[in-house]
């Protein structure tokens, strides 16, 4: 049987969305709809965190709702189907602050107030995760969870403050402040019950498992397949598309995996860059620091890898890290499975080897051998949560006698997309890595990239940006220094 | 008195607190979108709205021929509403769109098509400078003997300067509602720094009198400079509709468009020649600066003005001849932003100074504090003698609390290591002047109304935007009365109540209106003294009326105000008594105050009067890191020393201190507005125009305060603080050129912004 309607529950309340209204963003639903005005909207393209609220939607092994921040304001609701959602409204008590909030104002953490809900809302993701795995607050940690929220007023002094003096022991986990025993055996069951949408103006289909998910991209080849649908939503937030057929993998419970065998890393499509941050801390800790760095908790907590590789972009922070490891793509179809070397999968700019009926269903990573070494480096206007200028992956395998045994080069920002530069690799097989080589490859480089010139950095500084890069990756990984 | 938090601070952190866009929507509320032309530069021939007209929901849409008056404009009023015939900049809005809702607006967008007739677009001051293009030339300052000077010197260096513009991304973009009420009478809900002139701007543009039109600013979520004049445009755009449809209208503008269609801080060229002696003393300093106004006047002469009163920073100029220019160009009309052409001056000489250190190869710390104004060097480039200047002082305790020396060797040890990364370390400092230039803004009025119950709400022009205002004037208005914050209420601002008012600016919104409502406050409660001074002498009787209250000395000084009671020959009644009697004896307990600004006169023709009526001041020391593979930038550490004489509140004072610290640091290295060739922003979101982050706060970041008595010209001997602190972030620049000059054999050339970009090709051009 199949429904139509979306369900979730925002704050204390089951909520029954309207079919019509189910490509809504969240943001504008509760503002419009429910009169829930505390989430503030600013840039409506989830960079600035002043619509933070918090999201309960995968249950833990424990069969609670795990919350993670997102940005509302380019969360469809749909994607909320079965979750629970907890605004600034939610957290407030009767008649008192919660511990959060007197910090906040003890330490005078708001002064126009329009972030200052988000701000609420980021810190008491940081305060549930801190609780549950029973650890401190520091410096780092507040600035880490607020990295996704921007504040024009206080320069962040008040805020830091304000992080650092909340008294952790007073603040009640959501589970304690919300009773979910309505939510989660409706959770269970919305997954396993597919919901259809349709009208003259849009459809929209949650399937439950892949085949229903091929069948429907069979049917319908022009639908926009969503996993987070991060940017997506800022396309359409801005009138730059407008996606009226969509086949969101929520549900697809397969996709949620990762699994590692000895020589493959396998990232299920609805893996988010949250879950493959954590996840690489013990198995690369080069790529789970590039994360750190990479966008805001709030877009990590939804955005996936997967929707980082199909996108395509020239820039996309994580593609030069999966080219240098010759990561594959696993497609899918109704007509059957295909493997694909990551780096054939690109084609021009935004222009990727996928059929009109394929869904990519995951990636494949090579795990790093012992004896090579991975770098990766991005350089950006702003340090954090900025796109890149370049950023670079190399891997290299010297062997004892500082020979180059194997070399991977990958490069962001250099073209029309990601790519490997398979020549200079080449040029540096076999020989002995000094300064004489890494002066030759440089200059070489040259030849290989063609940068432009943008709002971000021009050609000129791409250029040298992509030299020193390489420099300083034969230098480190080379032990040069 | 306990210490005062924000006054929304509890709303705030509840989001509970509305901003106009929380406004609930009334039934048949129409909603307003603002379209702009896709040129910067033309003539506009033709609109064509007739296929959008026919898209559902939408309810009207206007052009310029719509308003009785289409132009606006501060100082000058040259400035069309929306455009009519010759276009300014690229995106100025053209069209205003009534919808029901926002859901066919792209459509609608789409289908409205523009006819224009090119021109060639100018976009930079060299340009206009050639074109011959002046929206101003200002009265040059000049002291002494420039010429002599110079050729007398030892050491010339002649260069050039340049700053970029910068968007003031407060959160809240411009934002207004407007509720028609009976008989053409509107009231405006706007987010404006300046409600007065959204009042007056609303008005004239549908042809009404200031009176039917009332303007009302709750809160505003974040302004910094950009909704003192720019505000009051788009109420004009949203009342038009309101005043068209009958119904109640709402214009609140996308990020994007607000960045596209609004002003931002004027970028600044600046070409120098400046003479100094062998230990870096300044002998002489000849500077033309030139602002890019942007397409229309807005308020650039005085920004330009005050750019030229603070290009001597926190140095005496003996020698000194300033020119000041500004250029019209096809961008967006520049505007108001923290500092207010303050900082685009002071980084210039604060620059200089760190090339005179690099040349002499001396300490940057050592010249500067040469050149300090100090002993009977007090006279500044406009002939104004500062009066009390505690700088040397600053200088003194900030560079023995950041153990500047020993900060100094440990980055030349540092840098000697040759790690890929290079340290720089640098003092600055900032003397802000405190008024606004143009002498009739000077003035503010209050309204105290204190309650039976011994509540009060208080009233002013003052605008809250989250600089705390509220909580000053609060705070002195408690002082007055001896009562708790929870009984004093700072009411929403509106020109009902409070007319004729000065835009929140200047840094001088708690010195006008605190110093007005404290005034008013004191009326009530000498009148209060007066009601005690009746009762304690039994003087009330039904048959004859008090006496109405006269400043009877010898009555005043006989009854003492202490800890909240009235005190007459040792016999004590409390406050709510004699609030108490004062009604029933039919004794106002409201009061109305108006107040002016003292001994300010700076005639600007001859170059001489008070233009100020004191100088805050401040140094900070920063500490950098760059990465030379490519040029990034990390703040290890930043220490202000800030003077606000006795400040109102530490804690809001602090957050201002930190809050323009910062946004002076992001204004000078990560944000850079782009520019397509056609001159569309290419910056226009967060995405691509980067603010500080959290992550970009200096590692280690410390504020003292430098505290004294002897600002007695203002408010319980305060300082003004919004603006000055802004300019400390020059420090961080400074620091940067200082850094550079450890790695380059050459003169280090480092404009504003310091983009990874700019700092990377000042390392690698040798």
């Amino acid at each position: 049987m199949k429904r139509n309607k979306i369900v979730t529950k925002i704050n204390h309340q089951i909520v029954e969305i309207e079919p019509e209204k189910s490509m809504t963003m969240l943001a504008s639903f509760l503002r419009e709809d429910l009169s829930l005005s505390g989430t503030k909207v600013v840039c409506a393209e989830g960079d600035c965190g002043a619509c933070t609220v918090l999201v309960g939607d995968k249950l833990n092994a424990a069969g609670e709702f795990e919350y993670v921040s997102m940005n509302s304001c380019i969360l469809p609701v749909y994607k909320l189907d079965g979750a629970h959602v907890v605004t600034i409204e939610g957290l407030n008590q009767q008649d008192q602050l919660n511990p959060i909030q007197k910090s906040m104002v003890k330490c005078h953490g708001s002064q126009c107030g329009f972030c200052t809900p988000g701000f609420v809302n980021s810190l008491a993701f940081m305060c549930e995760e801190l609780k549950n795995e029973n650890k401190a607050i520091s410096e780092k940690k507040v600035k880490n969870y607020l990295t996704g929220n921007l504040c024009r007023c206080t320069g962040y002094d008040g805020i830091i403050k304000a992080g650092l003096n909340i008294n952790l022991s007073e603040v009640k986990l959501l589970k304690e402040q919300f009773d979910n025993s309505d939510l989660i055996d409706l959770n269970k069951m919305l997954k396993k019950k597919s919901l259809v949408y349709k009208d003259e103006n849009a459809k929209l289909f949650l399937p439950v498992d892949i085949e229903e998910a091929l069948d429907l991209k069979k049917e319908f080849p022009d639908s926009k397949v969503i996993a987070g649908g991060t940017d997506t939503s800022v396309l359409k937030n801005k009138g730059k598309a407008n996606y009226t057929k969509i086949i969101s993998l929520s549900h697809i419970e397969w996709l949620n995996e990762i699994s590692l065998s000895d020589k493959f890393i396998s990232i299920g499509a609805n893996v988010t860059l949250k879950k493959v941050e954590e996840f690489f801390e013990k198995e690369v800790l080069e790529f789970k620091n590039l994360l750190h760095i990479f966008a805001s908790p709030q877009i990590k907590n939804r955005a996936t890898l997967i929707g980082n590789v199909v996108n395509g972009s020239p820039i996309g922070d994580t593609i030069p890290f999966l080219l240098a490891l010759d990561a594959l793509v696993l497609l899918q179809s109704s007509r059957g499975k295909r493997e694909c070397l990551l780096s054939d999968f690109y084609l021009d700019y935004k222009k990727i080897n996928l059929d009109k009926d394929e869904l990519v269903t995951h990636v494949l990573i090579p795990r790093v051998l012992n004896n090579e070494k991975l770098k990766l480096y991005k350089a950006s206007m702003r340090k954090d949560l900025d796109i890149s200028a370049v950023s670079f992956a190399g891997l290299l395998k010297l062997n004892n006698s500082k020979e180059i045994e194997k070399i991977n080069l990958a490069f962001g920002g250099v073209g029309p997309f990601a790519l490997r530069i398979k020549n200079i690799e080449k040029e540096a097989l076999n020989k002995k890595l000094d300064q004489n080589l890494i002066n030759t490859l440089k200059v070489k480089l040259q030849n290989e990239i063609k940068p432009l010139s943008d709002l971000r950095a021009s050609e000129k500084y791409r250029r040298s940006l992509a030299q020193n890069f390489l420099e300083k990756f034969l230098v480190e990984a080379g032990g040069m220094s | 008195m306990s210490e005062f938090v924000h006054d929304s601070a509890y709303t705030h952190v509840r989001g509970e607190s509305l901003f106009i866009d929380d406004y609930r929507k009334q039934v048949g509320e129409v909603q307003v979108f603002v379209i702009g032309v896709p040129k910067a530069s033309g003539k506009l021939k033709k609109i064509d709205t007739s296929k959008a007209l026919k898209i559902p929901g939408v309810l009207g849409i206007y052009t310029a021929k719509d308003f009785a008056s289409n132009h606006w404009g501060t100082i000058k009023v040259d400035q069309p509403l929306l455009v009519e015939n010759e276009i300014g900049y690229f995106n100025e809005p053209a069209v205003i769109v009534a919808m029901k809702d926002e859901t066919n607006f792209f459509e609608v967008k789409k289908n409205i098509s523009f006819e224009i007739e090119d021109l060639p677009p100018v976009f930079s001051i060299d340009e206009a400078i050639l074109k011959n293009n002046y929206l101003v030339k200002s009265t040059p300052f000049i002291q002494g003997d420039v010429e002599e000077a110079i050729k007398a010197a030892p050491h010339v260096l002649t260069g050039q300067f340049e700053s970029g513009g910068q968007e003031h991304f407060y959160l809240e973009s411009q934002a207004t509602i407007v509720y028609p009420l009976e008989n053409n009478f509107f009231e405006v809900h706007s987010s404006s720094q300046h409600p007065t002139e959204t009042q007056h701007v609303v008005a004239h543009a549908l042809g009404l009198s200031f009176n039917q039109v009332t303007c009302i600013v709750k809160r505003m979520g974040g302004g910094f400079g950009g909704k003192e004049s720019q505000a009051a445009h788009f109420a004009a755009l949203a009342s038009l509709v309101a005043f068209k449809l009958k119904k109640p209208a709402r214009l609140i503008l996308s990020k994007d468009d607000d960045m596209e269609m609004t002003g931002k801080r004027h970028p600044f060229k600046t070409t120098y020649e400046v003479a100094f002696d062998g230990q870096g003393i300044i002998k002489a300093l000849k500077a033309k600066l030139y602002a890019d106004g942007g397409a229309y006047t807005d308020l650039t002469p005085s920004i330009l003005d005050r750019a030229m009163f603070h290009i001597d920073g926190c140095y005496f100029l003996e020698n000194c001849l300033i020119e000041g220019y500004a250029l019209k160009t096809n961008h967006h009309s520049n505007t108001a932003f923290r500092g207010f052409g303050g900082p685009q001056g002071t980084l210039v000489i604060e620059s200089i100074l760190e090339d005179i250190a690099q040349y002499l190869k001396k300490d940057s710390l050592e010249i500067r504090m040469l050149n300090l104004y100090q002993g009977k060097k007090l006279l500044t480039p406009y002939g104004q003698l500062i009066d009390h200047n505690p700088l040397p002082e600053i200088y003194q305790e900030l560079k023995s609390k950041s153990e500047y020396l020993k900060l100094k060797q440990e980055v030349e040890r540092f840098n000697q290591k040759k790690l890929k990364k290079v340290r720089g370390l640098s003092i600055t400092g900032v003397k802000f002047g405190i008024a606004f230039t143009a002498r009739f803004l000077n003035q503010g009025n209050a309204q105290v109304n204190l309650h039976v119950d011994g509540t009060v709400q208080v009233s002013t022009g003052a605008t809250e935007m989250g600089q705390g205002v509220n909580s000053k004037i609060q705070k002195v208005v408690c002082e007055a009365f001896h009562i708790d914050a929870k009984q004093v209420k700072v009411m929403p601002t509106s020109t009902e109540k409070n007319h004729n008012t000065s835009p929140t600016a200047a840094s001088s919104g708690a010195d006008i209106n605190c110093s007005a409502a404290y005034l008013a406050s004191l009326k009530i409660v000498n009148r209060l003294k007066w009601v005690a001074h009746h009762h304690h002498h039994k003087l009330f009787d039904l048959n004859n009326e008090i006496p109405s209250y006269g400043e009877n000395k010898e009555i005043l000084s006989e009854c003492k105000f202490e800890n909240g009671n009235f005190i007459i020959n040792n016999k004590t009644y409390s406050f709510l008594e004699i609030v108490k009697l004062a009604y029933l004896n039919r004794i106002s307990l409201g009061e109305y105050a108006h107040f002016k600004t003292e001994n300010l006169g700076f005639d600007k023709e001859k170059v001489s009067g008070r233009a100020f009526n004191y100088f805050t001041n401040g140094a900070a020391l920063s500490l950098v890191e760059i990465d030379e593979y490519t040029g990034e930038l990390k703040i290890l550490k930043s220490q202000i020393l800030m003077d606000l004489g006795r400040p109102l509140s530490i804690g809001i004072d602090e957050g201002q201190v930190a809050g323009a610290f910062i946004q002076g640091v992001g204004w000078l290295t990560t944000e850079k507005l782009s520019y397509s060739q056609s001159g569309q922003l290419l910056t226009h979101s967060p995405t691509t125009y980067k603010i500080p982050n959290i992550q970009d706060v200096p590692r280690d970041f410390k504020i003292d305060f430098f505290v004294h008595d002897q600002n007695i010209q203002n408010i319980k001997k305060s300082k003004a603080v919004g603006e000055p602190p802004f300019l400390l972030g020059i420090s961080v620049f400074c620091a940067i050129k200082n850094a550079l000059s450890f790695r380059r054999k050459k003169m280090v050339q480092l404009f504003s912004p310091a983009t990874s970009e700019a700092i990377y090709e000042e390392l690698s051009n040798e």
